[in-house]
This record gives C-alpha cells, structure tokens and sequence, in this order.
C-alpha cells in the first residue's frame, strides 16, 4: 500500500502537529505501507528526519504562495505517482488545495477525519463530525478507489522523528504563468502576546464578558498564568477582540493543559476548535450551559466579578 | 454584471445540542421540534457580499440557485426579500440523499443552463454537514477559478480587487473574471430584508427544473463516498461543580483544587 503526506508550512519553521499524520498513516496499515511525503516549505532538516520512505521537498520562496501554483505542482507530481492514500492536514493551503486534487485526480475526498472507524481495505471507513460538533457520521469509500483525506489537528498522537537526517529529493514550484489570479500582498495580524496553539493555559472570553471591557481583566489573568487570549464567535463578532483570538470551527483549533472559559455558553462551532483541550475549566451564570457538559470544573457565577477575585486570589498564593 | 449565490437550506444551526433528533433513515441531524429550516449562514453572508457588489455595479442582476428536495419556499427565496432578483432551483425528490457530489453536479449544470454567470457566489461551509468541498468541485466541473474566504470585493476598471481571510490576517488578491468565491462571516451581518423585499418576494415565482430536465441521471449523482452512519457521541466526562459561600470564596477553592490535580 502506498500512502502520500502532503505538508505545507509557509515560514522556515516546522510545525511538529505534522507528525499526527504519520501515526493515522500507520493506523491504516502496520506491516505493509510505503509512505512518501511531499513537503512544501518549512526546515529542511527536520523535514529529512520524518519518518518516511521516499521524501520531496518544494521550496517556497515568499510569503504571497499562489495556491494554483502549488496545484499544479502536485497534478505534475501526481502524474507520475499514484497513491492509495493522499493525507493531508487542516490549514490554508490543504483547505484549498484538497478538494480541488480530489476532482482533478479522480479520488475520493473525506476531510475532517478524526478516526479510522474499520481499516480492512475491503472495506475501509472512517469518522468526522458533522452538523457543527454536534454528531459524527460514518463514512465508507468505494472499493479500491484512492482516497485523500484531511486529517483534524490534535486528534491523533505524534510519531517521533528519526533520529538522523535522510536524503531528501528537491523540486521546483511549477509556476502557472496564466494565472487568473495574483496575490498582491499579505498582511499578518497574529494576536499580542502568547500564541493559541502554543499556550500551555488558554483563557478565553464570550458573549457573557458583555464588553471590550471585560476582556482586560481576561487580559490581566492571562498575563498572570501565562496564558493566550483566545474568544467565542460571538465576542469577535461584536469587536471586542482580534479574530485572531477566536476559538472555534471558523478560527484556532486549540489543545492546551488548562482552557479556561468565562461566559461562553459551549456552542458546538466553539466546542470544535477547544474540545481536545486536557482540561476546561467554565464559569458561567447559566446553570444549564452546554460548556459544563465538556468542563473538568465548572463554577455557576457572574463571571466578571469571578475573574476579579481568581486574579486577586492568584497574586495571593504565588 | 451577470451574478449568482449559490444556497443551501439547512436545519437551524442554532438549536441546542439537546434538542437534536437523528434522522436515521435519511441520516440528517433535526431539531426535535418542529423547527423551521434556514439558508446556511454563511450563504446569507454570500448573499451580502453580492448584493453590495451589483450595488456598486450599474446592470448587474443576482440570481440565487438551490438544490435541494421539498425545499421551503419562504426560507429559499429570504435571498429574494434581501434584494437578489430572481431564484432558480432543482427541487426534485431524487436529491434526498444528495451529497456535495451530487449537489455540485446539478449547481453546474443548473449555472450552465441559466448563465453564463461572471461571478459565482456561495458560503464557505453549509452548518450541516462541514464539507466545505461543493464550491471548489463546481471549480473543477466549470472550470472557473475559485477564491476562498473573501471579505471584500471591488471592481477598479478592468481588474476585480478582492481582500480574501487567511489565518492570522488577510491578502489582497487582483483577478480575472469568471471567478467562484466563497464567504464567510468576516463579511458582516446579512442585511435585514425590507417589508417591501417580503411583499416582492411572496410573489416570486421559482423557476424550477427537474433531475430530468437537466438531463441528470441518479448514477451520476452518485458519490465515491458515502456517509454509513450518524450518531451522537457518547460525552463520558463528569464536571464537577465548584460550590461555594460566595465569588471569592468559590476562587478560593477553584485554586486549591487546580492545585491538588496538578494543573497548575
């Protein structure tokens, strides 16, 4: 069986969460897989330490990458390579790119896919959610017709890396010279202070917080635990935070130690993208709020006299 | 400027997680309730953005194109009452268990028989079912272009600017026409409609085509991928409610057990 990753990653860096899709790789077939990659961007020398059997490494020379570029490089790649599995992970560029190979190459697309439901190849399914957070649907494929899925972040463990660094094949960016669209420049809005995805404690505010206001003592608290900053729908919507703080389906999808919540009801969108957090902990007036379903601590209380006495308690005791 | 908005009618995504049925014959999430179905919401933000373009452009007109089975006429035609001038479908019994294969599939062949259009509209996601794929598979079946995630559009003379959301900010993107875009909520509110767009709207005829008519076969909408089962998941987790005297003494306590499970 021969499985392809697709990764991308726009900066010089390397983002580790790549490495789930390797352990769903093999999920799909312990003994008798040859995995490739094809890699877009990012450090090298990490990405020659995947553990892989044959590895492709595109250099991506600015931050204005058309995605129809990339389309094409991977049609061309794919032309000459056919595949059982193409796995690619959520972000901007598979978003885009994914489906649109999918119709190109004649697979069957399933994004979103936090699960391998049955792996006997007569007969393989998997499982995403659907309608929101709210349901999970099961999903089959027509016999042997390669597939690409979109694996979910933080749903499956990481593989380790190889401890030595193997030989990686470079190719070039096929640029389309037709393109009927051009990307003039990009602008970066990342929030202050600690990233979402990289924040050991995240605490975040909602509809409840009633105002701009309410968000510097969520501010103030984070600063205090070392925390991000991270905001329902509802509270961005409303302008009282960046959409760059937003938590949820349409924005970060995070999996910090501690997900401290002030007067977020727990609206399925929200619940996508805070789920996997190890530990939620929600303060909220409505004693039937769907967050407390889901919340290791919950505490009925008006959360922005609760987040005064938590801070003044916290400078207390540390 | 000739425009259309591709819609979806869905079940109200608004509907607490406890009031939700499974349909298990036809595999849909319901409301228990008899609760009436919406346009997806971020086709009504696709609406938005498109009626604010043909505004700013003399002689455009705004199509609006479903497909779908027993389709709510007072639901579909919201787009009508918002200002869009006509709406165009494909309500046929056959699309029961249609899926965003099928769904694409008719969308073009219904954009091909009512267009050609210059630009092609719809949400970035329907609430049901999170494919986010129809829009980028009627890319591949017009072979139209596709731009993700837009905010904003403009036309400057001959060049079509647009702003398109990305993670952590945005670009500014200069293309061609034709072009499929999809939005989401970065657009802001749908508009409200007004009581003369109701009034209108109540009298709009939808011009309907069949399966037939579009000379569509049922194994033609079939799909490489097919959806088995549906269910709730199980949620194991037990909360624990912090009680307490009052705010302070509920931190107070909120801390200590924080503490005790190594949290913090």
């Amino acid at each position: 069986m021969k499985a392809l990753s697709i990764i991308f990653n726009e900066q010089e860096n390397f983002d580790d969460s790549c490495l789930e899709i390797f352990t769903f790789i093999k999920s799909l077939d312990k003994k008798n897989i040859e995995i490739t990659n094809l890699s877009f961007g990012g450090d090298k020398k990490y990405i020659s330490k995947l553990p892989v059997n044959k590895n492709f490494y595109v250099e991506l020379s600015e931050d204005n990458t058309n995605q129809i570029d990339i389309l094409k490089t991977i049609e061309n790649f794919l032309d000459d390579n056919i595949y059982d599995f193409i796995i690619f992970q959520k972000d901007d560029f598979s978003n885009y790119i994914a489906p649109i190979i999918s119709y190109k190459k004649n697979y069957a697309y399933i994004p979103d896919v936090k699960q391998t439901y049955s792996n006997s190849l007569e007969n393989i399914k998997f499982i995403r959610p659907v309608h929101g957070e709210s349901a999970e649907g099961i999903y089959s494929v027509k016999k042997n017709n390669p597939i690409i899925l979109k694996i979910r972040k933080n749903s499956f463990e990481k593989e380790f890396l190889i401890p030595i660094e193997k030989d990686i094949t470079e190719l070039l960016l096929d640029i389309d010279k037709n393109k009927s669209f051009t990307i003039i420049e990009t602008f970066k809005t990342k929030p202050e202070g600690l990233q979402l995805d990289e924040a050991e404690i995240v605490v975040s505010g909602g509809r409840g917080i009633g105002g701009k206001e309410g968000f510097e003592n969520i501010k103030n608290l984070a600063a205090l635990l070392n925390a991000a900053v991270g905001a329902s729908r509802a509270a961005v919507e409303a302008e009282w935070i960046e959409p760059g703080n937003l938590v949820g389906l349409t924005g970060k999808w995070i999996s910090p130690n501690l997900y401290l919540t002030f007067g977020i009801s727990g609206a399925s969108q929200h619940l996508a993208g805070c789920s996997n957090s190890k530990n939620i902990v929600s303060i909220n007036t409505d004693p039937d709020a769907s967050i407390f379903k889901y919340s290791k601590f919950g505490i009925v209380e008006d959360c922005n006299k609760f987040i005064i006495d938590l801070i003044e308690e916290i400078k207390k005791t540390s | 400027m000739k425009i259309c908005v591709c819609i979806k009618e869905v079940p109200d995504s608004d509907v607490p997680l406890n009031n939700l049925r499974i349909d298990s014959n036809n595999l849909k999430v319901l409301p228990i309730e008899n609760i009436s179905p919406i346009v997806n919401g971020f086709d009504l933000n696709a609406v938005e953005l498109a009626l604010k373009f043909s505004e700013s452009i003399e002689n455009s007109t705004v199509s609006i194109i479903s497909v779908g089975t027993n389709l709510t006429s007072d639901v579909i035609k919201k787009p009508i009452a918002m200002g869009a001038d006509e709406i165009i479908t494909c309500d046929d019994e056959k699309n029961v268990n249609i899926d965003v294969h099928g769904t694409a599939l008719v969308l073009s062949k219904l954009i091909k028989k009512t267009g050609p259009y210059d630009i092609i509209f719809s949400g970035r996601h329907a609430s049901d079912f999170d494919m986010a794929t129809v829009p980028f598979a009627l890319s591949e079946m017009l072979s139209i272009p596709i731009l993700n995630i837009v905010k904003t559009i403009k036309k400057e003379g001959k060049k079509i600017i647009l702003e398109r959301i990305i993670t952590d900010g945005y670009q500014l993107i200069e293309s061609k026409l034709p072009l499929i875009i999809t939005a989401g909520n970065q657009v802001g509110d749908p508009r409200y409609p007004t009581l003369r767009g109701i009034m209108g709207a109540s009298k709009k005829k939808i011009i309907n085509y069949t399966l037939d008519q579009l000379e569509i076969t049922s194994d033609e909408i079939e799909s490489k991928v097919k959806l088995e089962n549906l269910y709730f998941p199980e949620n194991e987790n037990e909360v624990e409610m912090i009680q307490g005297s009052d705010s302070k003494d509920k931190a107070i306590k909120l801390i200590s057990k924080l503490k005790e499970s190594g949290i913090i």
